[in-house]
């Protein structure tokens, strides 16, 4: 181990020398079938590998890494680009999958989704205490949270750059609309005056309604401002899911009641969150999701919150503002 | 994450039953959208349809604004509908072109006692027929027929004769008492069943099978 050259920290030696002992548990080559206990034991097997620059897939990982940083960094980062940056990572990824399905041939073939059990479950008898009993899994799941993290900012810059006009003009009318106190923006968006859950706010805290500010679906708003710290477009969009039942705990909370919603009722709520929730490039995060969510997601839950996600961003850029505010 | 106790692909996953239990039974997966003026029972009917009840509790996230329901048609198709509400204010209407994008079906939905909401369904079909997809199927659904005798300002013929003349399914239904609402569906599922019964449509899924998996093996 003397060989390392001495530049190196030795913090991040001790770290190598960690991650290569636990690599040298290898998890079973093939098991038949997929449950999600294997599933999740070749994801942290994987994580780990791709992560130590002296295993082959570390290696391979620090290639792609460092090409595709010299490309799009720098003179390389232009709007015109990003197409040729979203193709290569598309072809990194499933290009990876197949390298990990050689390690691991349980994976689905395609990497198309594939609904997998827990072992528990499938034995029948008793209900683990784990939360997934079942778990769709596909090539996105497996490489999106290993490969994005390692590229994420010359992505994402090249996201803003392209939607820079259009999140220009949406965050002109972001700021507009937050100087409204809460009663004002909620009345604007149109939202039923039951779902302005004022009783609950004014009991605790503010004295006036006019004075009312930033107190309303706060945990929500909170929720959504996560968007920008999530790397995959799966992440992304449980912050989304994420958003919608924690409003949905709210109007549970103050109402005391199960809440059915519509989506005449649901979207400007939401509407009124994504305002509040001030993500300054909203454009690029949606444009991201867009390009790199799995079709199998598109029609589904996950599906119709981000199509909410989207219509939002497009009203606020193009609904007049009363001049008044 | 307190949302992630039910299985994280319940949004589109794969019906994992499906691909085992019947090998040459067909499964398609239906995106429907619901268009129709607020307040004109959209996600009642909806609910109706997927749960036999008018204001059950819901467990999803978003609770009647996103509903899947699987019914069965003649020679054994399977047709799972996505159900995707929509936000019926006029204010939005612009935003509802990011809600059929890709639908193959759409149920448009008016109350027969307000005539604003016939003519908003009467602008949607329009707008469908002219910028969905060419082959997406409509039902034209009269809401509230219970209110019939007291309050119908929208007759049955005006219903009927519209949707004749732009190729719509039509049924008036009732959400609360549940009247014709499954009619609504299963008669658009045998229609879809029945229009692409050649394998070409680009909406059906194709459950990844486990045991093709196995057999793939190392094939390079």
């Amino acid at each position: 181990m003397e060989s390392f050259p001495t530049r190196i920290p030795s913090n991040k030696i001790r770290r190598i020398l960690t991650l290569a002992e636990e690599l040298e548990t290898i998890p079973p080559h093939s098991k038949g079938r997929l449950t999600v206990e294997y599933y999740h034991q070749i994801k942290t097997y994987l994580h780990k590998a791709f992560d130590l620059p002296i295993h082959p897939l570390g290696k391979l990982m620090e290639g792609l890494v460092d090409v595709f940083r010299a490309a799009y960094i720098g003179v390389g980062a232009h709007p015109r680009l990003l197409d040729h940056a979203v193709k290569e990572i598309t072809s990194f990824v499933s290009r990876l999958y197949n390298c990990v399905r050689i390690l691991f041939p349980d994976l689905s073939e395609t990497g198309g989704p594939l609904l997998i059990e827990a072992e528990a479950a499938s034995e029948g008898g008793t209900t683990p205490e784990t939360d997934d009993i079942s778990l769709v899994v596909s090539c996105g799941t497996l490489i999106h949270p290993i490969l994005l993290p390692k590229i994420y900012p010359p992505l994402f810059d090249l996201y803003a750059l392209y939607n820079d006009k259009d999140d220009e003009k949406y965050w002109e009318r972001v700021r507009k609309l937050n100087k409204q106190g809460d009663i004002g923006l909620m009345a604007f968006l149109g939202i039923d005056q039951k779902f302005w859950l004022i009783d609950a706010v004014l009991k605790e805290k503010s004295p006036s309604l006019s004075a009312l500010r930033n107190q309303s679906y706060c945990s929500a708003i909170e929720t959504l401002q996560h968007i920008s710290t999530a790397f995959s477009p799966k992440e992304k969009l449980e912050v989304i899911q994420k958003t919608f039942s924690e409003i949905t705990k709210t109007v549970e909370e103050s109402m005391g009641d199960v809440q059915v919603w519509c989506m005449d009722d649901l979207f400007p709520i939401f509407h009124y969150v994504v305002i509040r929730a001030q993500i300054r490039h909203l454009g690029a995060e949606i444009h991201l999701i867009q390009d790199l969510m799995e079709p199998h997601l598109e029609n589904g839950e996950l599906g119709i919150m981000f199509t909410t996600l989207h219509a939002c961003y497009f009203q606020i850029q193009n609904e007049k503002i009363p001049s008044h505010g | 994450m307190s949302s992630a106790k039910r299985p994280n692909g319940r949004a589109s996953g794969p019906p994992v039953g499906g691909a085992r239990n019947g090998p040459e039974g067909k499964s398609k997966q239906i995106k429907l959208v619901l268009l129709g003026e607020s307040g004109v029972g959209k996600s009642s009917i909806a609910l109706r349809f997927v749960r036999g009840e008018f204001n059950e509790n819901g467990e999803a996230t978003i609770g009647a604004a996103y509903l899947t329901k699987t019914i069965n048609v003649q020679n054994s198709t399977a047709i799972k509908f996505d159900i995707w509400d929509t936000a019926g204010q006029e204010r939005y209407h612009s935003l509802a072109p990011m809600y059929y994008r890709g639908a193959p079906a759409a149920v448009v939905v008016y109350d027969i006692t307000s005539q604003t909401s016939f003519s908003r369904a009467q602008a949607w079909v329009k707008e469908l027929t002219q910028q969905a997809n060419s082959q997406i199927v409509i039902a034209l659904v009269g809401n509230k027929a219970d209110m019939a005798s007291e309050g119908r300002v929208i007759p049955t013929e005006d219903g009927k004769e519209f949707a004749s003349n732009n190729g719509l399914m039509f049924t008036e239904v009732s959400a609360k008492t549940g009247m014709n609402v499954d009619d609504v569906f299963t008669n658009l599922a045998a229609k879809i069943a029945a229009q692409s019964s050649p394998e070409s449509n680009s909406t059906t899924v194709r459950p990844t099978n486990v045991e093709r998996t196995e057999k793939g093996g190392c094939a390079c």
